[in-house]
């Protein structure tokens, strides 16, 4: 079963946040290779793991650094906020260990936070979570 | 971003009564205003979309009576 594991120095304090990379969706790839032009790279981010997120959500900005259009729009509410439209992109996320899955994401801002993504509930319904507070790791398995 | 997908939108919501008849459920494409069909997934539906009209914006919804909002309980987001 594909998985990996996090050490973070204070989990409590830090949350658990993990170095993931956001690509183009093979099918993409697939349009970009056959007509010759470069895959763009991908982009590294540091996203924190949010079981209170229905979604998963990627910095605004990225899906236009990936030369990505949007594939849908849905309605979101937060805090502050509710209905609020939001762009959908098809991405492929790239976690450590290589486990790879793609997805479609929303994207949104997410200024002045130590993370540009939220991994929200969207992937964790593929996966098993297992956070161990007292050691400052978690683990996710697909 | 999403007003590049404003027409899309506004074919779906012109559409959304006859569509709820027909295809309940299921996760329709739309590109330029026109309505390119149902499909049972939505990453079928997207897959068609690149593999039909190229790395363009196009939009993939639910056909759906209620639509049900994303909710995001933290302050994670600028929004």
């Amino acid at each position: 079963m594909p998985s990996f594991t996090v050490a973070v120095p204070n989990l409590r304090a830090i949350g658990p946040i993990v170095e993931i990379r956001i690509a183009v969706p093979q099918a993409v790839e697939t349009i970009f290779a056959s007509s010759g032009q470069p895959v763009p790279t991908p982009v590294a981010m540091a996203a924190m793991i949010d079981t209170g997120a229905s979604g998963t959500v990627i910095q605004a900005g990225v899906a236009a650094r990936l030369g990505l259009h949007p594939v849908g729009v849905v309605a979101i509410n937060t805090p502050s906020s509710t209905g609020v439209l939001c762009a959908q992109y098809a991405v492929r996320l790239i976690f450590p260990n290589n486990v790879v899955g793609e997805a479609v994401v929303i994207e949104a801002p997410l200024e002045g936070q130590h993370i540009q993504g939220l991994v929200g509930r969207d992937v964790l319904a593929l996966a098993v979570l297992v956070y161990i507070g007292y050691t400052n790791q978690f683990t996710m398995s697909f | 971003m999403i007003e590049t997908l404003r027409e899309e939108l506004h074919t779906f919501e012109s559409r959304r009564d006859e569509l709820l008849g027909t295809s309940l459920g299921k996760w329709v494409l739309i590109r330029d205003g026109e309505l390119v069909g149902a499909f049972e997934s939505q990453t079928d539906a997207i897959n068609v979309g690149y593999q039909r009209f190229g790395n363009v914006p196009f939009l993939v919804k639910q056909v759906v009576p209620v639509e049900v909002p994303q909710n995001y309980v933290s302050n994670h987001l600028g929004i």
